[in-house]
């Protein structure tokens, strides 16, 4: 079973990230004109994504092929939410661009990989507290 | 529409290998490489989020789309010839100059914030946008609209000079 599991995140992976870079949304000029309201590419991007998944989420979902499990509103979102979107403004990176920053921005991205994993720390000591 | 259909098959696919359907994202991915780093250390092991990064299979699977993500990327950008290799991305050079330890700093304290409040929300922006959006979940609405909220007032605040680009 594991070795299922590595070539489904492995293929998974590679497929998100090829249409992520040929697309061109995950370039710094992109995520910074989304940031300031200047380049919608990025948002139509995500909306087309989003409005076609719901389609399909909910059209199976009412044929009972698959069960849709919605996530529970709580502070975190909203706070993590915020926390998260000010560390994208500084660092005009979102998680999913960081193959990018590897093939593009060495030193940056290692900085991203290390401080991604660190932060879990952080949160770790925040809800066992 | 390609991402979304990816989206709806990983949905599938990890009921049917893993017996539950978890959303399609990356964060758990670096929560498998955080509790990979935990259990070298005892005190850390038992930690019940720790735990749940360690064992469950979701994690495990992102961990590897982390690692997809990065020779799916190469590929696409070798394939187009686009690849090239910087430092530093041209447009922060023109707003902020040359200086690498800039730079670095500001994606020091950027990248703790992003993985301190994805980790508070409980997703990134696959997750709780690509993902949960499309399953209207209010958390993950609530999120998304805070991601862009906070993200648009920082850098309006960061870059207000920015006229055209």
């Amino acid at each position: 079973m594991t070795i299922i599991f590595i070539l489904f995140g492995l293929s998974v992976g590679f497929l998100f990230g090829f249409i992520l870079t040929r697309t061109g949304i995950t370039k710094y000029p992109r995520v910074m004109g989304m940031l300031l309201l200047k380049d919608f590419k990025i948002l139509k991007f995500m909306l087309t994504a989003v409005i076609s998944s719901m389609i399909l989420f909910h059209l199976l979902g009412d044929f009972g092929l698959l069960k849709v499990i919605p996530k529970n509103l709580d502070w975190g979102k909203l706070v993590g939410g915020l926390i998260f979107g000010t560390g994208m403004g500084i660092s005009v990176i979102v998680p999913a661009q960081w193959q990018q920053e590897l093939v593009k921005e060495k030193g940056s991205n290692l900085c991203t990989i290390r401080n991604g994993t660190w932060n879990f720390y952080l949160c770790f000591d925040y809800k066992t507290r | 529409m390609l991402v979304s259909l990816l989206s709806v098959a990983t949905y599938f696919i990890f009921a049917a290998i893993a017996d539950r359907n978890y959303p399609f994202g990356i964060t758990a991915g670096f929560g498998y490489i955080a509790a990979l780093f935990g259990n070298l250390f005892g005190g850390l092991s038992e930690n019940p989020v720790i735990k749940r990064f360690s064992e469950k299979p979701d994690a495990f699977i992102e961990f590897f789309i982390l690692i997809g993500l990065v020779v799916g990327g190469y590929t696409a950008s070798k394939s187009s010839g686009t690849f090239s290799s910087e430092n530093i991305p041209a447009v922060w050079e023109k707003y902020h100059g040359k200086s690498l330890v800039k730079r670095y700093v500001f994606v020091l304290i950027g990248s703790v914030l992003l993985g301190y409040g994805a980790a508070l929300g409980s997703g990134c922006t696959t997750g709780n946008i690509l993902q949960g959006w499309a399953h209207l979940s209010l958390g993950s609405i609530v999120a998304g609209i805070s991601f862009f909220a906070a993200g648009i007032i920082t850098a309006k605040i960061l870059y207000p000079k920015v006229g055209g680009m």
